[in-house]
């Protein structure tokens, strides 16, 4: 049973923009990262999942029902990204006052949780910093030991140290079978967990791959210098460099997929810095805007 | 109080309960405290009041002078005639846009629909809260007027008291359900409060005015305020079609607000 599916759904509203014909399926089990710039239609598709929103065509399943179905929503947990809570409530109560409509006795657990997460549950969520508001974010969405977890930019305002935490916990609950939909906009958000991406652009899919196969096609920029004199056509045959330039004693060129090639080119020579750009999303972007500009 | 949306509805709100009571108990006595002043010089009071334009009076819930200088009569003017529709029609209508148009403006509406909650229950939940809420406020009310009337000894039957706001509160749910019912079809808040404010004021003036003009005399029966005050219940007792009338006004918008608020999207 596929955790989430998703079967030629379109959203239209009104002026903006929704998503458009996508299809797609989140095994059981299965990290599934939904990397997009910001307005591509991430939020859209997590709205669809939850029932927020109906498709104007096409149909949702999650864990095998449909979303329309209340009980259904026992067996997820959100964490939205533009999260707003209850900020008269202080965490303890905003925590009891889920768990009594979760019914799911659960407080224990979210206590845990937090003490974790170094959340101090006694404060109003208002007075909350963004990270400790994330954090609460994070506990409601776990509390309830849901089957699928459904995060939007879960990681924003989390310091590091918080976010390994965080991670450990994403471990725990995929570790018992859980599964995940992790929507973001950075790259490194997502490829620390996910096996599966699926890449949105303008509302459509643009690509859906395992990681392996995106880092395949990752393009980074890099900025070499030497402390010697080099010549373009020492570096023009490489597999995978593109746009190749060389001023002075400096090399910069696109390297796609895997850097060895590159690096055992450079090596040749005596090398004095390496800068490397884009090892992230933004590139890989870069590379299916390209992608999509061509075919238009 | 946070075992679920009914009692968290009040819970959000009871500190402003709270001050409601307070100024409400202070109004009261203070109003029923300037009874004796009044019996004492009634003529020089009547002559005064001679000398305003009917109009005016009509607005402030004087019927006619005379009924003025009854306890009852003098209680609508100061306060059940004017003050206390105003008071329970706005309160309706901010409470009744906050709860799903001002949740949904607020995001939080997210975090509550991504609970295994059918949105009908939501809806129903919301709306007891709101009934509990003016039904609150009017309770808060009937023991300030009728603890100010006791001690001042206005001599109103307590069952006159009672019917009055039973009145009010019931006025009060229906501007609060029409506000509600506004959020739930997909209303934002603040259309709501402009729209709904403006026609509890319209609908306040035709009524009160009733009386002057025929084609007012019409209009005033699609006024809630009509179905409030037309029987003077704190003259004549509780008016039970009025009361019903204001029901089926509070049940209708609820019954739009329990169909419309599943049917669609929310946030957007």
């Amino acid at each position: 049973m596929a955790a989430i599916e998703l079967q030629g759904v379109t959203k239209t509203y009104g002026k903006a923009r929704g998503v458009a014909d996508i299809d797609l399926a989140v095994e059981d089990g299965e990290v599934f990262g939904y990397l997009g710039p910001n307005g591509a239609g991430k939020t859209t598709t997590i709205r669809l999942i939850l029932d927020f929103i109906r498709p104007t065509s096409g149909t949702v399943r999650v864990l095998g029902r449909s979303p329309k179905e209340p009980e259904l929503r026992h067996q997820i947990g959100y964490l939205a990204g533009e999260l707003d809570l209850y900020e008269k409530l202080s965490g303890e109560d905003l925590l009891t006052y889920l768990d009594s409509l979760r019914g799911n006795g659960a407080l224990g657990y979210a206590r845990e949780l937090a003490e974790r997460l170094k959340l101090d549950l006694s404060r109003p969520i208002g007075k909350l910093s963004k990270g400790n508001k994330q954090k609460v974010g994070v506990v409601q969405a776990l509390m309830h030991k849901p089957k699928l977890l459904v995060l939007d930019e879960p990681t924003s305002g989390l310091d590091p140290l918080v976010q390994e935490e965080f991670y450990a916990m994403l471990a725990d609950h995929t570790a018992k079978g859980g599964s995940v939909f992790l929507s973001s906009h950075v790259l490194s958000e997502v490829e620390r967990v996910a096996s599966r991406v699926a890449i949105i652009r303008e509302g459509r899919l643009a690509e859906v791959a395992s990681l392996a196969d995106l880092r395949r096609k990752t393009v980074r920029s890099f900025e070499v210098t030497f402390d010697e004199d080099i010549a373009p056509s020492d570096f023009e045959t490489v597999a995978g460099l593109s746009q190749v330039s060389v001023t002075e004693r400096i090399l910069t060129c696109q390297v796609t997929g895997a850097v060895d090639p590159f690096v055992k080119a450079i090596a040749r020579h005596k090398v004095a810095n390496i800068v490397s750009q884009g090892d992230d999303l933004e590139a890989l972007f870069l590379h299916y805007y390209r992608g999509g500009g061509d075919a238009a | 109080m946070l075992r679920n949306i009914a009692l968290k509805t009040i819970r959000d709100r009871r500190r402003s309960l709270v001050w409601w009571t307070v100024a409400i108990l202070v109004y009261s006595l203070f109003v029923a405290a300037f009874w004796p002043v009044l019996e004492d010089q009634q003529d020089e009071f009547a002559q005064l009041l001679e000398a305003y334009p009917e109009g005016l009076l009509s607005i402030f819930g004087v019927g006619s002078i005379e009924e003025m200088f009854t306890p009852a009569g003098f209680l609508s003017t100061e306060a059940f005639g004017w003050l206390v529709p105003l008071l329970f029609s706005i309160y309706g209508v901010v409470i009744g846009a906050q709860l799903i148009a001002g949740e949904e403006e607020d995001n939080t509406l997210d975090l509550l629909m991504a609970n295994p909650l059918p949105r009908t229950r939501v809806v129903i939940e919301k709306w007891l809260g709101m009934l509990a809420l003016t039904g609150a406020l009017a309770l808060a009310l009937f023991l300030s007027v009728w603890l100010a009337g006791t001690i001042f000894d206005l001599g109103i039957p307590v069952e006159h008291y009672a019917a009055a706001c039973l009145h009010a509160m019931l006025l009060g749910l229906a501007f609060a359900s029409i506000a509600f019912a506004i959020g739930a079809i997909g209303g934002k808040r603040g259309l709501i409060l402009g729209a709904v404010a403006a026609f509890a004021v319209a609908a306040f003036l035709v009524n009160s005015l009733r009386e002057l003009a025929s084609w007012l005399e019409a209009v005033s029966y699609v006024s809630p305020f009509y179905y409030y005050d037309s029987n003077s219940p704190l003259i004549n007792g509780v008016d039970w079609l009025n009361v019903l009338v204001l029901l089926v006004i509070s049940a209708i918008a609820l019954g739009a607000a329990y169909y419309a608020f599943p049917r669609r999207d929310i946030g957007t």
